[in-house]
């Protein structure tokens, strides 16, 4: 055997080697364990005001591509709102978009959580998207800060307005909360400065979606039952985490502070009753079980904890799964359930 | 080196054979020529990142959007199971013998007082050193170029069983054609008709007559790696019936173990004659 051929055999034996070795890594270690050492901040908290009280990202492109996605194609879900918003605006979710950032709560809105601002970062034309707002939604165009950016009635008949903050990223939300995001983009006390919400982000920035937040803002946001909610805002809440990953299957994991340990406990009592409520609603729906048996709750201090696992053959039941009745708040800039007064 | 081979078990012969033959095949025109094939996947892989990362992936004809794990699911089914695999067992394995035999080599190495059937089993695992570190890396190259590292957790389990199939369907393609090369005059011609003549067609008729075909077993292994859209993929649909890939494994082992013996038994009885 020739040295040439030593050679090459040694090469393509390493390219095999190299190739298993970081496959058992990342399966070892998990892949959000590497995604987690890698991933940096977004840029677009640099858009968002330092007093936010709920920051969420998607990261749009993985969703996509996931086989969990595929699974979950066609369902009821906020896929078709989003569809909605951002079909106004000429852009298509699946292709054009990579990530999407959404804050509120940067200015008050006298209810809910605040004004929302929604940061869409893509392969964006900003000049195909400014005609599209002035020719479909009747935008009217105006500059701030010398920025451009262009007004007109949302979705929910509220004053909507667009503006690029940087080449690639849209700014989406009210116009106040665009001028508020073109003022920290010239110089202001951004959500960077905010040391607590970015502990809480530095745990979760690995994930494929996350959010941090105030849990009590939030309680009152999502149809939860009347007496769960009651319960739910009678506590004093600190902030929450939230953090998912999607490959084949949807792994999320949610972190709530409560103000001392009588309240992680009566928290964890309240996710507790869930949990078993729903083992009993489960009954001989294989899906459903299978995620509620993942469900895995713990309690550190004043940290209650609960992860979860939806397998993809289980997307397709979560569409089906029936709602509490409450009233749940829109997506409008100030909207709130009439059931649950905001704190 | 085998002129001082005297007496040489089978064993010892074997690798003797093996070792002289890894060169001359892995530096072979053929081989390089493959080797380009091989790197195709590997094009079209970061061809359909590139497309991706610009918004533009990859689809099959009225079908849902190919990328990540279904795009490699579908180039490990159409590419390496399908095409590269085959004609790698082919073009190499036919050449075993019948290489030698065209060169007027043959004589040079049945003289010598070794095993014949050693010549034989010395080529076939060069043969199988020289595909599969030419195919495997290819194979590894177009995951990762694919398969987002968010992906790779879930699916890796699923590269390595690729891994296997593939290897056992060079294994058995090698054998096949190493069998077709010592018995059939135009062996290469004879290969191209069975992998892209016989084994579709066989593969499309009901019936028994598609166990006839090397295929069928190795396709009964990667039904994961057939794309899931239900009724727009053609040769899912003409490949819908397979067999437990216990039994697909089991029945490749025999046709490569059944293959190798009889040329190995045909190359010690046949006397060559070569043309003046």
């Amino acid at each position: 055997m020739t040295k040439n051929t030593r050679l090459f055999l040694w090469l393509a034996g390493g390219v095999i080697v190299l190739g298993v070795a970081t496959g058992l890594v990342v399966s070892y270690s998990g892949s959000s364990a590497l995604a987690g050492a890698v991933a940096k901040e977004p840029s677009e908290l640099g858009f968002i005001p330092v007093d936010a009280r709920l920051v969420a990202f998607v990261d749009v492109r993985a969703w996509m591509q996931s086989e969990f996605h595929q699974a979950w194609r066609g369902q009821p879900s906020g896929e078709q709102d989003a569809d909605e918003v951002l079909g106004q605006l000429g852009l298509d979710l699946e292709t054009e978009i990579d990530s999407v950032l959404v804050s509120a709560g940067g200015i008050p809105s006298g209810s809910g959580l605040g004004e929302l601002l929604v940061l869409v970062r893509g392969r964006l034309d900003e000049t195909r998207i400014e005609q599209q707002v002035v020719r479909e939604s009747g935008g009217r165009p105006s500059e701030y800060q010398g920025r451009r950016l262009v007004q007109y009635i949302g979705p929910g008949q509220e004053e909507t307005a667009v503006a690029f903050m940087e080449p690639g990223l849209l700014g989406l939300g009210s116009i106040r909360a665009i001028h508020q995001a073109i003022d920290l983009a010239e110089g202001g006390e951004a959500l960077t400065a905010n040391d607590e919400v970015m502990r809480l982000v530095g745990g979760v920035i690995g994930g494929h979606a996350w959010a941090v937040g105030r849990f009590g803002a939030l309680a009152n946001q999502v149809g939860l039952p009347q007496d769960t909610a009651g319960q739910l805002s009678s506590l004093d809440w600190g902030w929450f985490s939230a953090s998912g990953r999607v490959t084949d299957a949807l792994d999320g994991a949610i972190q709530v502070e409560a103000a001392d340990a009588e309240g992680a406990a009566n928290l964890r009592d309240v996710v507790q009753g869930f949990v078993a409520l729903a083992k009993l609603q489960a009954g001989a729906m294989p899906g459903v079980t299978e995620i509620v048996n993942s469900v895995q709750l713990t309690t550190q201090g004043t940290a209650v904890s609960l992860s979860f696992a939806v397998p993809a053959s289980a997307a397709s039941l979560i569409g089906s799964l029936p709602s509490y009745p409450t009233a749940v708040p829109t997506t409008g800039s100030s909207g709130v359930s009439p059931t649950h007064p905001a704190q | 080196m085998i002129r001082r081979s005297r007496g040489l078990g089978f064993a010892e012969s074997t690798l003797r054979v093996f070792g002289f033959s890894v060169g001359s095949l892995l530096w072979s025109k053929r081989m390089l020529f493959l080797a380009l094939l091989s790197a195709v996947p590997v094009v079209i892989a970061l061809v359909a990142r590139v497309a991706e990362a610009r918004g533009t992936p990859l689809h099959l004809a009225g079908s849902e959007t190919l990328v990540g794990t279904g795009l490699f699911g579908t180039m490990v089914w159409a590419a390496y199971v399908r095409f590269i695999v085959p004609v790698f067992g082919v073009f190499l394995g036919t050449g075993l013998i019948a290489d030698e035999v065209e060169d007027r080599t043959i004589v040079y190495l049945f003289t010598r007082p070794i095993p014949r059937g050693s010549v034989l089993i010395g080529k076939y695992l060069a043969y199988l050193v020289c595909t599969t570190s030419v195919v495997l890396p290819s194979l590894m190259l177009t995951y990762f170029a694919i398969v987002p590292v968010s992906a790779v957790a879930a699916s890796f389990p699923q590269l390595m069983l690729d891994f296997g199939i593939v290897v056992i369907g060079l294994a058995t393609y090698g054998a096949l054609f190493g069998l077709v090369g010592v018995v059939v005059r135009r062996s290469i011609v004879a290969g191209l008709v069975f992998v892209f003549g016989w084994e579709p067609i066989v593969l499309l008729l009901p019936g028994y007559l598609k166990r006839a075909s090397v295929a069928f077993y190795v396709q009964s292994l990667v039904p994961h790696a057939v794309p899931r859209s239900d009724a727009t993929f053609l040769p899912q649909l003409v490949v819908r019936e397979i067999m437990a890939p216990a039994s697909a494994v089991l029945w490749l082992c025999v046709v490569l173990a059944v293959c190798l013996a009889l040329a190995v038994r045909t190359v010690g009885r046949r006397d060559y004659v070569l043309d003046q």
